[in-house]
């Protein structure tokens, strides 16, 4: 079943069209998130469906109900926003019940619900505190619990990782997940980062100027990037993009391969050595043949200057940056 | 070099205090010693409550105090009530129009207020608002409402919008957005602009002296005690326009912040 769908919607700042003519369909207990560097309007995408923000055309559908022009009180969703926004002059409990508030729900109801969800996010203990006085895990469960607390049709998270420590993180994400699992939901998830959109997502929207380059799962994205750009961003060592006539591939455009899809052992091109470091545990060499420069994941530190030999197992030609062909 | 800086201060703060200092030398000092004498005491050489006995008992004084009161209280009112609206309003524009539009509406500040009450004074006469309280506190509103507006722009412009569009996804609707979140946010800043306000009509002069001459409030009193030479009382009536100010000065200092006029981020 279709949860969200965004028919062709434009958005512009001024003369500058931030979302471009965008459609997308999200599934129903989906984990989508949407990925692209700051700046490339993916918390305006995120408003749009919030209804905080309106598109200057198109249309979105939520359960198949047009909501183009409800207010974001009306579309029955959920929004964790990345500085939390919680209410300052409202303790933890208030915050919580405020959502539970507006729909005007009883007392007795509103106090069961908090404490319910209170006890799941493990923040039971501070719910008669103060927001300004707890920690920022603490104020991202806060957040989470006020999002959880009803029974929304959508939940909206714009990177709501990002305030936090590493160590705290991991443990945020583990959290995410099996709360989507549990509360059988959909979740629109914003982020830059690719190894969190790795871990939490079922598909992946890669926004790139004003639409999404393209959707699928990591491996999909890692394995075969539809244009360059998208080689270039996925992955902790972006996509090498070098002209095909260098590794005497008769076709007029770029092959793109990833650093670790050569064979070492296999001593059909040598390229000459100009920079290695190390990433996780692999090196990497920065290595140049003729007139182009391209990474290889090589198994031992290499000296500048030095001569590597290797073969490319596996590429994909790209034409003005995009997709051509298979291998 | 402390020093300095200390006898400096002493002076400073002497030739700040010295005024209201001769006010109560000739509320408390019998008159004998301070408005009768060619060179007056300077020290209180005896103290008396007569002078403010007759203040008190005069029955002009109370109704001016009255109707300062209500003058200062609906331009407090009126101010926020309409400085909180226009200011959410501008607080939705990019910051520079904002900030031009609020220039704007201090250019009637610009004005000799002399120049402005004549004219609202003539037509006041027309539609009965003429020296009733209610006018005179809507002349005075041009003074006050770009202060608090201006105030109160800086004061939204400090809460992340965020929180606002928090409270809309969390159900929400606008007003239920504004009085819940924005207001309750807002509120050391309605307060500071609800003091100013206060303040700002509780001692002008010129609107008052024009539109509500024949029941006066308490600053145009003393003007016509004084011109016609009852200076004792003038003083008198005096203390208690001065004392209420220095109260709420006080209080306005809890809530004057830098940040409302700066329109800084806070989280």
């Amino acid at each position: 079943m279709i949860k969200l769908e965004l028919d062709s919607i434009t958005k512009r700042y001024g003369k500058r069209a931030v979302i471009n003519e965008l459609s997308v369909k999200i599934m129903d207990n989906e984990f989508f998130v949407i990925l692209g560097p700051s700046g490339e309007g993916k918390s305006t995408l995120l408003r749009l469906i919030a209804g905080i923000e309106k598109p200057d055309s198109g249309k979105i559908y939520i359960d198949g109900k047009d909501v183009t022009e409800l207010p974001p009180n009306k579309r029955n969703i959920a929004m964790v926003f990345q500085n939390y926004a919680l209410y300052p002059n409202k303790n933890v409990f208030e915050n919580i019940a405020f959502p539970l508030k507006m729909m005007k729900l009883s007392k007795e109801e509103i106090n069961k619900r908090v404490n319910e969800i209170a006890e799941r996010l493990g923040i039971k203990e501070i719910l008669d505190k103060p927001v300004t006085k707890i920690s920022g895990g603490q104020q991202q469960r806060v957040a989470l619990a006020r999002a959880l607390v009803r029974d929304p049709s959508l939940f909206l998270l714009d990177e709501p990782l990002s305030n936090i420590d590493p160590r705290t993180r991991f443990s945020a994400i583990k959290l995410l997940k099996s709360i989507q699992k549990e509360y059988k939901k959909t979740f629109i998830y914003v982020t830059h980062n690719h190894a969190e959109a790795a871990t939490l997502a079922d598909r992946i929207g890669v926004l790139h100027e004003g639409k999404f380059e393209q959707i699928g799962n990591y491996n999909e994205l890692y394995e075969r990037p539809l244009t360059k750009w998208i080689g270039e961003f996925i992955g902790d060592v972006p996509m090498n993009f070098v002209n095909a006539k260098v590794f005497k591939i008769d076709f007029e455009g770029e092959i793109g391969f990833r650093p670790e899809w050569v064979n070492l052992d296999d001593k059909v091109f040598e390229c000459e050595v100009e920079s290695s470091e190390i990433i996780g545990d692999s090196y990497y060499v920065s290595c140049r043949m003729e007139t182009e420069n391209f990474v290889i994941r090589a198994d031992r530190k290499y000296d500048i200057g030095e001569k590597l030999k290797f073969s490319i197992t596996k590429y994909y030609k790209y034409i003005n940056g995009k997709l051509a062909s298979n291998f | 070099m402390n020093k300095i800086i200390y006898i400096i201060l002493v002076i400073f703060i002497i030739f700040l205090i010295y005024p209201i200092y001769v006010l109560f030398l000739v509320s408390f000092v019998p008159a004998i010693f301070t408005v009768d004498r060619l060179y007056p005491y300077q020290f209180p050489v005896a103290l008396t409550l007569s002078n403010l006995e007759l203040a008190l008992s005069n029955p002009q004084m109370i109704h001016a105090v009255y109707k300062s009161l209500e003058t200062a209280t609906l331009v407090g009112i009126i101010a926020v009530s309409l400085g909180i609206p226009t200011a959410y309003g501008l607080s939705k524009l990019p910051e520079k129009i904002a900030y031009a539009i609020t220039t704007i509406l201090f250019t009637v500040n610009m004005m000799p207020s002399i120049v402005i009450a004549i004219p609202i004074a003539a037509d006041f006469i027309k539609i009965g608002l003429f020296d009733t309280a209610l006018g005179l506190a809507l002349a005075q509103e041009l003074i006050a409402l770009p202060l608090t507006s201006f105030i109160l722009l800086g004061t939204f412009q400090s809460i992340p919008p965020e929180l606002e569009y928090q409270a809309r996804v969390d159900g929400a609707g606008l007003f239920r957005s504004i009085f819940e979140v924005l207001i309750p946010l807002a509120r050391e800043g309605i307060i500071a602009s609800f003091l100013l306000s206060w303040m700002l009509s509780w001692d002008e002069f010129t609107f008052a002296v024009l539109i509500s001459p024949i029941r006066p409030t308490l600053p145009v009193l003393i003007y016509l005690y004084t011109t016609r030479g009852n200076i004792l009382e003038a003083a008198a009536f005096s203390l208690f326009l001065t004392i209420p100010v220095l109260i709420l000065t006080v209080f306005l200092q809890k809530y004057l912040r830098g940040e409302y006029l700066g329109g800084g981020l806070k989280g």
